[in-house]
């Protein structure tokens, strides 16, 4: 009966009135025929520099993996710092980062919570099914606060009670560490272990990663760990209009060969939804209007950039603003309470906070 | 591919888009979203389609693709941003019995992580067993229990604390 409130629920909501579907399935069908040409074109072999340079690619990755061949960095000797292994974090500080990955990654990340820190690398994947040219893998470490697990199929949010973590099995201790593989089953390697006592660690290696050995890799990221880093996290905006009563609870910072993302999320505790109170959005964008997807077209300006307000449903509210000298901003509150904190509402945020489309610029 | 297996292909995707949009919505809240998604995954199919319409069950096949097209979107630089283009529910069409909880609901969707919303869509809207959940995610039977128990907790919350099974006996 239970089951059947839940799944009444969603019935419900999939029947919601829909706009008129875009779906085009011949548009479909064409494009799907374009991308048909395209690989018969490469298997017939007139496009055999394209399949040279896919290999070189590939021994460059894979030759990497050899301790010989990596990049000359330091190997982990320091013990974590108190602020790593203490009970909260500060999510605008990197206690550690990778100390080897494999070549050719195309991206990084930092994203952490008060008792989370994602480290990220990300690399052009292996498509799983065939066809997906934009498929992506990564490499990523993962620490929680002292007493915590690990969720190993989170990307966020991932420090659990240490009952609800998945069990591993026991491998090869890591720098003398206890270790553990866990299971991810079809996706991923995952070496877990525990970094300073009562405070675990895990790598998670993604299996469509090209020309390496997961495990291999997984170990070797693992091993290589630099704690003790400490490092301020870098962001693309300064600001002095967040109120007092809105700590930072979320920070997640994404740099790709062309470009970024970054996003700050205030507050002491959840919403009753499950979001935290305050959002600061940024991408370098020069986009002035929408995308006709995710987002929508301008309906005012602020300070002479194209602007979007809005309402959202949980009581809170929207402010994007669009190309502020290569930066689209997005501020949201997600209670009105939350929006009657900010003095000036969220344009007054936006005042108050200065942006860095360049990175070597972020503070 | 041939012009009778092309005929097949749109006949077979033109009967299942109005269920596709739907666990589609589901997934990420937005009917544009939706239909991105949509779009991209019987895309895909046409690729396929040679085995994909051999497969013993085809439904699961698109299925398939179509929540792996949402899992591997959901990791981009857009990925984390908060949908502001959505139309509120109850727009479109005057037949909409009840706004508020649909509301609710979608909300909580929205606020849990995509693996979450993917296992609770997949669990209790394609009525899929735990089993069939895993190996569509990749993930184990465990994780599908832990994470459906709190994507109904957070359903739970949305709807004041009505109570819905966190227990999976399936």
């Amino acid at each position: 009966m239970e089951h059947e409130t839940a799944a009444s629920l969603l019935r419900d909501l999939a029947d919601s009135p829909a706009p008129p579907s875009t779906v085009d399935v011949r548009r479909a069908a064409a494009t799907g025929r374009r991308r048909l040409r395209v690989r018969r074109m490469v298997a017939s072999g007139s496009a055999i520099l394209g399949v040279a340079a896919v290999v070189v690619g590939l021994t460059h990755v894979l030759g990497s993996t050899a301790p010989a061949a990596g990049p000359s960095l330091p190997l982990p000797g320091a013990e974590p710092s108190t602020g790593a292994t203490s009970e909260e974090f500060d999510p605008l500080v990197q206690y550690a980062e990778f100390g080897w990955v494999p070549d050719g990654s195309t991206g990084t990340g930092i994203s952490a919570g008060r008792d989370w820190l994602l480290v990220s690398a990300y690399y052009p994947g292996l498509a799983t099914s065939g066809d997906d040219e934009s498929a992506l893998a990564g490499v990523y470490l993962m620490l929680v606060t002292a007493g915590h697990g690990i969720d190993v199929t989170q990307y966020t949010d991932f420090a659990v009670d240490p009952a609800q973590a998945a069990a591993g099995v026991a491998t090869d201790p890591v720098n003398g560490r206890p270790a553990e593989w866990v299971d991810v089953p079809g996706s991923a390697e995952v070496l877990r272990w525990e970094y300073a006592p009562g405070a675990w660690a895990a790598v998670r290696v993604d299996r469509n990663l090209p020309g390496v050995d997961a495990r291999e890799v997984a170990r070797q990221v693992a091993e290589s760990v630099r704690y003790g880093v400490d490092r301020p996290v870098k962001l693309p905006f300064a600001t002095t209009g967040v109120p007092a009563q809105l700590p930072v609870a979320e920070v997640e910072v994404n740099q790709y060969a062309d470009g970024w993302s970054a996003r700050v999320s205030y507050g002491a505790q959840r919403t009753s939804y499950g979001d935290w109170p305050l959002d600061i959005l940024t991408l370098a964008s020069d986009r002035e209007t929408g995308d006709d997807a995710v987002l929508g077209d301008p309906n005012t300006t602020v300070d002479g950039h194209p602007a979007r307000t809005s309402e959202l449903q949980d009581g809170g509210s929207g402010l994007q603003v669009f190309n502020v000298d290569g930066v689209y901003v997005e501020i949201l509150t997600h209670s009105a309470e939350t929006t009657g904190l900010l003095p000036d509402g969220l344009v007054g945020l936006f005042r108050a906070t200065t942006f860095f489309a360049d990175p070597a610029d972020w503070r | 591919m041939k012009d009778d297996e092309e005929q097949q292909y749109i006949e077979y995707v033109s009967s299942r888009l109005p269920w596709l949009r739907k666990v589609a919505f589901l997934l990420c809240q937005d009917w544009h979203r939706a239909d991105d998604l949509v779009q991209a995954a019987i895309t895909r199919l046409y690729l396929h389609w040679r085995t994909a319409a051999r497969a013993e069950n085809l439904d699961g096949y698109l299925r398939r693709m179509l929540v792996r097209e949402f899992l591997g979107a959901r990791r981009t630089p857009w990925a984390s941003r908060v949908v502001l283009d959505e139309s509120p529910v109850g727009e479109v069409g005057v037949h909409d019995a009840d706004p508020a909880t649909r509301v609710a609901v979608r909300t909580a969707l929205a606020t849990v992580p995509a693996r979450q919303r993917a296992a609770l869509v997949l669990r209790y809207y394609c009525d899929l067993s735990v089993e069939e959940t895993a190996e569509l995610l990749g993930i184990s039977p465990g994780t599908v229990k832990s994470q459906t128990a709190r994507g109904l907790a957070a359903l739970r919350r949305a709807m004041g604390g009505e109570k819905i099974a966190t227990h999976e006996g399936r």
